[in-house]
């Protein structure tokens, strides 16, 4: 009787909290005056990139019985979350010769590969049985 | 241990392996992958650590901010926050790669 197993299981979080503002706050309200334009701009751009692979092997041979085994699994969990704000909020603003511009902006990218390979070979006069069990798995929450 | 469902070649029949073979392969082999007992083979086996050392997270917290403040010019006035730096185009990132392998091989005359 052979047996193989491998596994790996990946757990990756990326939170971000991104803000961009113009605002008040106890000392008072806020006054900007710009002549060619304002711009309040968040951006957030994460990248979770995720490869996982599980190779298992089992070979054996017998005169009479040979059995063998494998079992090979691979689990991702990837989670990209985060706030992101761009806001102008208890203030004044005066743009006389340009735009007033609030922008935010999320390009959040996840890329997860997972591979999983079972191999079972066997050989025998009498009886000979090869099981090969392979299983990807992944969860974006 | 015998196995009693391979001298009759049972375990090919429909409905097999059945959970009398599986016992007493688990037997005849003296460990089993169902680590977690719940009768199913599945990625909550791997789970051998309890703990979230080996977990990958980033986090932060990134502000820019004009706040109970007076700008006045004659220019523009730009307010940005990013995770990414067009310039040399880094940003924040995860880059994860896991690699397992397992072998077993054996022969022998009577039983492998």
């Amino acid at each position: 009787v052979n047996i193989a197993g491998a596994g790996v299981v990946a757990f990756n979080q990326i939170n971000n909290a991104v803000e961009a503002s113009i605002e008040g706050d106890l000392a008072g309200r806020s006054t900007v005056k710009a002549e060619d334009g304002v711009t309040v701009d968040a951006e957030n751009r994460a990248h979770l990139l995720s490869q996982l692979g599980a190779v298992t092997v089992s070979a054996g041979g017998a005169g009479a019985l040979s059995v063998n085994v494998t079992v090979s699994a691979t689990y991702a969990d990837n989670t990209l979350g985060g706030s992101l704000l761009a806001n102008i909020d208890d203030s004044t603003v005066d743009s006389s010769g340009g735009n007033v511009t609030v922008d935010a902006d999320a390009e959040n990218t996840l890329e997860a590969y997972g591979q999983s390979v079972g191999v079972s070979v066997g050989g025998a006069a009498g009886v000979s049985i090869n099981l090969a069990v392979s299983a990807v798995l992944a969860a974006i929450p | 241990v015998a196995i009693d469902a391979l001298d009759s070649l049972d375990v090919f029949a429909a409905g097999q392996p059945d959970a009398a073979y599986k016992t007493a392969l688990k037997a005849k082999i003296g460990s089993t992958f169902d680590i977690d007992g719940d009768g199913g083979i599945s990625y909550l086996d791997l789970l051998l650590t309890p703990g979230t050392g080996d977990d990958t997270t980033v986090g932060s917290t990134l502000t820019a901010t004009i706040a109970g403040s007076q700008v006045d010019t004659k220019g523009k006035v730009d307010v940005l926050a990013s995770t990414y730096d067009a310039a040399t185009t880094d940003r924040m990132e995860i880059e994860s790669t896991g690699v397992a392998i397992g072998i077993a091989a054996g022969g022998a005359g009577g039983g492998s």
